[in-house]
């Protein structure tokens, strides 16, 4: 029976549906059947960042207004066998059509079938955040390291602190600028994790590359070398139970070579 | 007639039904006495006020409204005070919310608000955007950065102590000051609270005996 967990941040433009994607991604590398549910309805882009839009037929909306069946408006991601599978949001529906009961019900229906369902909740607390959490087992919580995404994730913890979830909600500090934490420019990881009083389950470094993997629809998860992808892989470990070590925060310093030539300026 | 007992007291008369004895027993005893007292005030026109008192028996709606048709029966008679010994809990339980001090320990997170109709010891955390009502005093121990409201709607009386130094707005009662931090020095010992102008002011906990010596003595009393 799967467990089924809201990405959710309050803010916009955080990184919940890079995260879901990321998480997913990495869960089903893990070999855990992963089912992803975009709940954005009318702004959907997890199947953009995941790289499936050209396969969406049906959509949520379809499914609850009973012009589809469940299995039919699952988006199956070949690369992952039969481990991965989104189930899109509507790009062109009223957003008020979908119910928190609505939600529950999918999600119950499909709970048998995997292994982790990821909710991707839309930005705000209105209803398309009550329908995302109301399908959820527990949360995670995204934010970064700015006192707006702090300020809103404080809101988003304190009205699932109010929710009668199995698990208790748990955080992602993302698009972490090392060189500002570490000069003291933004709040850094134990002064946020203090703040939200709630479990950290991971950090994910700023990198210009999880831009290009969500344009080229490969989540940068997949490139095993990267920064942000080795934040979300462990991520991932600490999700299925493993003790993980944070990621440092100290920054490399380049090498006389990589100055010479000017490799360090695109790693960070 | 021995369940009511008839006193002469310097307001009035006063009449203490025994609380132990069957209150049926009360009200023959009780119609008794006032039929004995009828007869000898009946050349007297003034009216007489009865205080009446149950003791620890706290009498029901049909009860009094027994007692009061008892007195209605006979004219010139009337009941100036209904009193029992005991409160019921509902009573007390909401005497006891205003009166005591509550200690709060909890997070009050962005959005939160949390109400008090007492007085309340702050020990926890209120983040940014929280808000901390209280009717009556608030004493501030623990971290605060959202909005403290205290003698909320209507008590000028009311005060906020304690550091207030990240806090962006203070309210009490009807008055509300937003904290510039440049311009005033804040301490544990700092006390908040409505001026003679009605103007919210501060001053330190040393003068809380002139400022509010009512508050004061019972601080006193109650250590």
């Amino acid at each position: 029976m799967a467990i089924s967990l809201v990405i959710t941040s309050g803010k916009g433009g955080v990184g919940k549906s890079t995260t879901a994607a990321n998480l997913g991604t990495a869960l089903a590398l893990m070999n855990r059947r992963v089912c992803m549910i975009d709940l954005d309805i009318g702004l959907r882009n997890l199947d953009v960042i995941m790289g499936l839009s050209n396969r969406i037929i049906y959509d949520i909306v379809d499914v609850v207004m009973g012009r589809a069946q469940l299995h039919q408006a699952l988006v199956k991601d070949k690369r992952f066998d039969d481990k991965l599978y989104l189930l899109p949001a509507a790009q062109n529906s009223d957003k008020n059509v979908l119910t928190p009961a609505n939600v529950v019900d999918i999600v119950n229906q499909l709970r048998p079938d995997f292994d982790y369902i990821l909710l991707d909740c839309p930005a705000g607390i209105e209803q398309g955040f009550q329908n995302a959490i109301a399908g959820a087992d527990g949360a995670i919580v995204i934010c970064t390291p700015e006192i707006p995404s702090v300020s809103d994730a404080d809101r988003v913890v304190g009205i699932l602190e109010q929710t009668d979830m199995k698990l208790a909600p748990r955080l992602i500090i993302n698009r972490i600028n090392r060189q500002m934490m570490n000069s003291g420019d933004t709040m850094d990881v134990d002064e946020i994790t203090k703040h939200l009083s709630i479990g950290l389950l991971g950090i994910v470094f700023e990198d210009s590359n999880v831009i290009l993997a969500s344009n080229r629809g490969v989540p940068v998860v997949m490139d095993p070398e990267d920064n942000a992808s080795q934040g979300y892989r462990n991520i991932a470990r600490r999700v299925l139970g493993e003790s993980v070590p944070l990621m440092t925060l100290k920054e490399q310093k380049p090498t006389f070579f990589q100055k010479l030539f000017g490799r360090h300026q695109h790693k960070h | 007639m021995d369940s009511v007992i008839l006193k002469g007291r310097k307001n009035g008369y006063e009449i203490t039904l025994n609380a132990s004895a069957n209150f049926d027993d009360n009200m023959v005893d009780l119609n008794r006495l006032l039929e004995k007292l009828s007869e000898a005030e009946q050349e007297s026109d003034s009216d007489l006020g009865f205080y009446l008192k149950t003791g620890s028996r706290l009498l029901n709606d049909a009860q009094m409204k027994r007692i009061y048709d008892l007195f209605d029966k006979y004219k010139g008679f009337s009941i100036a005070d209904l009193q029992a010994d005991v409160a019921d809990l509902a009573a007390i339980a909401a005497a006891e919310k205003v009166n005591h001090i509550h200690v709060e320990m909890a997070t009050i997170r962005s959005g939160q608000e949390v109400s008090y109709e007492s007085d309340v010891l702050f020990l926890g955390n209120l983040h940014p955007n929280g808000v901390l009502k209280s009717r009556g005093n608030i004493f501030v121990m623990g971290d605060c950065s959202g909005i403290l409201c205290a003698g909320f709607p209507d008590n000028e009386d009311a005060i906020i102590v304690g550091d207030i130094s990240n806090v962006p707005q203070i309210r009490i009662s009807d008055t509300v000051e937003i904290i510039n931090k440049k311009n005033q020095q804040f301490s544990k010992s700092t006390v908040a609270l409505i001026n003679d102008l009605h103007v919210l002011d501060f001053d330190t906990l040393d003068h809380l005996s002139s400022l509010r010596p009512k508050l004061y003595r019972k601080m006193e009393d109650n250590l």
